[in-house]
Formats: structure tokens, sequence, C-alpha cells
């Protein structure tokens, strides 16, 4: 039971990563607090958490919505005031990103406001419970692209790359707090935010043959991951950014 | 148990971050062959009678892995035991403080040849067994100096660069047979070396206040934090995890 007797937050939690990381904690005994804008889906999940034996609770949050962050925070904040782990995972990967001369100006904000305003709100709000516990962590979701450039979608790397900066600061300040803070930087995982690559069988193979293991990802992979990072097995890694991309050829 | 039934060989796991993933690993169930030079033979010996008497399955080779002749019997010792090899930690190092004017043509090789031949030579003998088991996990134990440098320390941190881009390189080659490789970059951790180290200093409470000062966590890391990771790294957990490297180094490298 690596999670015992802690509870995390986790954002994007309706599908993909976030709810196979969801499910992964849950098995290691850790108490969880999800959110999503999809709250049909992430219902689902929350049920299917409890069902199996978990202790689970959610609620509707759009990451961008300061005010959702607040009043989530409102709630929360006197009946959690043991939160131990913020993981990060709400994102958006769209397909309307664009090189940067033709990527729209509102496109743009959108992507930003999801990808990086969205975790400082919940960073922000979050920190000062964070702080009440000794050996608390946030994880971070960067990306490959937080590394390298990207063809095509400008707003999405860019956003990305500030994940690693933005979690170096938190670490760097909040270390004398206790508290850890990391990136994990994903490849191609096999998750509905990819799903068109998967549906063309050109860019699939490409994809593929671009990683040294010649897979893509699973969520679990990134699932086993996040529970080593936020257990305490990882108590002095804080800082830092790890990848788990079947090792990109670069 | 995280490695059960599987078969690993820890180099230089006489004392400090290699003796504590040697008993990690004996405890997750891997039976582990380890090694270090003569003059530590008796430490790692009573490493290995200690893993046994805890209900654990280890043996013992005196061996300096810089030496390939020595890596062989290595090899071939943990053959006969068990018959396979599913992880490989290439720990064994040593480290030297001093600029590069202060540095012997021979101090320079004797670093390079403990600190990068030493992988050399275990990886390059152990991949054919690891290929012929259908995959394998082989971990370097790089350092925070792969990425940074330190005063009065141009040998060491050459050889640790070095280790971290023979760790990326192998990666690329062996991935299609299932042979993962990664590196641990562990930033000031409370080894022998580096008590001795501070014993060596004219203030050596002074001295450990600053080491600490080097990682915004407030402290320096234990050997147990090391191994953790190797214990990911080692494990299937890791399995979509390969050329990377992970550093544990309570935000030493967030420092400007």
């Amino acid at each position: 039971m690596r999670l015992k007797n802690k509870t995390a937050l986790i954002t994007g939690a309706a599908q993909g990563q976030g709810e196979a990381v969801a499910k992964r904690f849950s098995k290691e005994n850790c108490n969880l607090i999800l959110v999503d804008k999809n709250i049909k889906k992430l219902q689902e999940v929350n049920d299917s958490i409890n069902q199996n034996g978990g202790s689970s609770v959610c609620y509707q949050v759009d990451v961008t919505n300061h005010n959702n962050v607040k009043n989530l925070f409102d709630k929360i904040k006197s009946g959690f005031d043991n939160i131990n782990i913020l993981y990060n995972n709400a994102g958006v990967y769209d397909l309307n990103d664009a090189p940067t001369g033709e990527l729209e100006i509102k496109k743009f904000d959108k992507i930003v406001e999801i990808n990086l305003k969205g975790v400082f709100l919940f960073c922000h709000y979050f920190i000062p419970i964070l702080i009440q516990n000794k050996n608390s962590v946030i994880l971070n979701v960067g990306s490959v692209a937080s590394y390298a450039g990207d063809m095509n979608a400008h707003a999405y790397a860019a956003s990305k790359g500030s994940m690693l900066a933005f979690t170096r600061s938190i670490a760097n300040y909040y270390g004398k707090y206790g508290l850890r803070a990391n990136v994990i930087c994903p490849g191609f995982i096999d998750t509905p935010m990819v799903e068109t690559f998967m549906n063309d069988m050109n860019i699939k193979n490409q994809i593929i043959n671009s990683t040294m293991l010649g897979r893509f990802g699973t969520p679990d992979d990134v699932a086993s991951l996040a529970l080593f990072l936020a257990s305490d097995e990882a108590s002095f890694i804080t800082g830092s950014n790890y990848v788990v991309d079947g090792g990109l050829i670069k | 148990m995280r490695l059960e039934n599987k078969v690993s060989i820890v180099t230089g796991a006489s004392k400090g971050i290699g003796k504590t993933i040697a008993e990690m690993f004996a405890i997750h169930g891997s039976k582990v062959s380890i090694c270090s030079r003569s003059s530590s033979e008796k430490e790692g010996t009573k490493v290995v009678e200690e893993i046994v008497e805890k209900g654990g399955e280890a043996i013992y080779t005196t061996a300096d892995v810089s030496n390939y002749d020595d890596v062989e019997k290595l090899v071939k010792n943990t053959l006969d035991q068990w018959g396979c090899i599913d992880i490989l930690v290439n720990n064994a190092g040593i480290g030297m403080l001093k600029s590069i004017e202060n540095t012997s043509t021979n101090e320079w090789k004797n670093i390079m040849e403990n600190n990068v031949e030493s992988i050399f030579n275990c990886t390059k003998i152990v991949i054919p067994h690891m290929r012929k088991n259908g995959g394998g996990s082989i971990i370097n134990l790089a350092s925070v100096a792969s990425y940074v440098g330190f005063a009065d320390d141009a040998a060491y941190c050459a050889s640790k660069g070095g280790v971290l881009m023979l760790t990326r390189q192998t990666a690329l080659d062996y991935s299609k047979e299932n042979i993962r490789v990664n590196a641990i970059c562990p930033g000031f951790i409370e080894t022998p070396e580096l008590i001795h180290y501070l014993s060596q200093t004219e203030n050596p409470a002074l001295e450990r206040e600053k080491v600490i000062a080097y990682h915004p966590i407030g402290r320096i890391g234990s050997t147990e934090e090391v191994a953790n990771v190797a214990l990911f790294f080692a494990s299937d957990e890791s399995s979509f995890v390969t050329g990377a490297d992970l550093a544990v180094d309570g935000g030493l490298l967030t420092k400007p």
C-alpha cells in the first residue's frame, strides 16, 4: 500500500491518463478528490473506484475558471485538510493548434489557459493546504513537446515547455516546506487525446517507429511513474522532469 | 515483491548506494549477485551474509569492474548460480576533487576506467545474456555532475557526463531487443564516501551545512532514496521508460 493514508487531488480525471492515475492511486489505498469538466464521465470513474473498495469524491470544475477553482477550494478545505498529492493532469492538445504565424490568437489563449493557467490556479489555491503536511507533492504533466520543438502545435509546445520552469520554481521555493514538485513528460500514450493519430495508420506507424520500444505507451505506463513520484519512495526527488516515452528517437 | 525471481548484478555493492540497492532488490525477491574490489571483500561478503540471513539469495564475487577479465568472472559466477541475468546495476565508481591542471594523466585515466570503462565492460559482457533471456534492464549510476559542473572536479564531471550519454546511446541500440537502459543522477547522498570527504575538510560541520544548502529540500539524501529509483527502473513498472535519466537530488538542479 504505497499511498496509504494519503489524499490526492487529481484534475482531468474523467478519462485517459487522469483516469488511469486515479485508479492506480486508489489501488494503493489513496483517498481521491477527482475533478473534471465532464461530470458525467467523471461520475462513472468515481463510482467505479468506490465500487471497487476505493474512497473517492468528485466535483465538476473547469480548471480555467478562477471562480470554479476557488469554490472547490472553499468546499473542500475544511473536509480535506490533509491533501498530500496534487496531480495537475487536465490539459488539452487541440487539433486547431498551428504554427505561430497561422495560429488564431483566441486559440492560443484557450490552450495556454487550460495547460498553464489551470495548473497555476490549482497550485495557487492548494499549496497552502499541501504544506500543512510533510512529504506533500505536486505532479505536473509536461510532454515530450516540453523539450523538442513541435512541427505544428506551437501553443501546446509553449504551454508544456512552461511546465518545466514553473515546476522548478515551485520546487526551489517550497523545498523548505517539505513540498516536492516534479513534471511527468509522457510521449505518445494511447488515450482519447491522441485518437486522431491512432485512426490514421500512416501517422500511427510513424509514431510507433519513432520510439525505441516500438509502441504507444499505455495510460498505465504513466500511472506507474506517477505512483512512484507521488509515493514517499521519491522523497528526495524534486524539481525534476521525467519522460515516459518509450525512448523517443531524436 | 516487485522483482520476484529476477536475477540482478549490482556492482560496487560492499557499501553506500550499491549496498542499499542490493539489499532492497533482495527484499523485493530478486536474486542478487554483487561484487567489489579485493580491498573491500570483507564488507562485500558481509552484505551477502546479511541478505541470506534475512531469507534472500545472494552471491559475492571479488571483481574490479574496470578489469574486463574480472567482469567475465562476475558474469560467469552469476550464470553458474542462476542461469540468467535480468538486471544490471552499474553502480561502482569513484570520485576525485581536482581541477584539470592538478590532475595527472594517470589520475584522469583511473577515473575514466573506474566510472566509464567499467560500465562499458559490464554492459558489453551482459548484453548477450540479456538478449538470450528476451530482454533486461540496465541501470547506470550517473550524477547531478552529468548535467552541471562542480568546482575542482574535472575528471569526475567528465566521466559522469559520459555515463549519461552512454546510457542514451545504449538504450537506442538495444531497445529493439527489449533491453532498457536508464540512468540515475543522485545529488549528495549520505554515503561513507561523503562522510570521508567531509572529514577531510577544515571544518566538517560547516562543510556539511554548505552541502545541505545545495538542496532546496534542506537535507542530504539517503541511500534508500536512490535505491528506490533503481527499484523503479528495474521493475516492469517502468516498461515504457528507456534512455531516460532520473535525478534524485532534493532539487539541486533547480538552483540557478
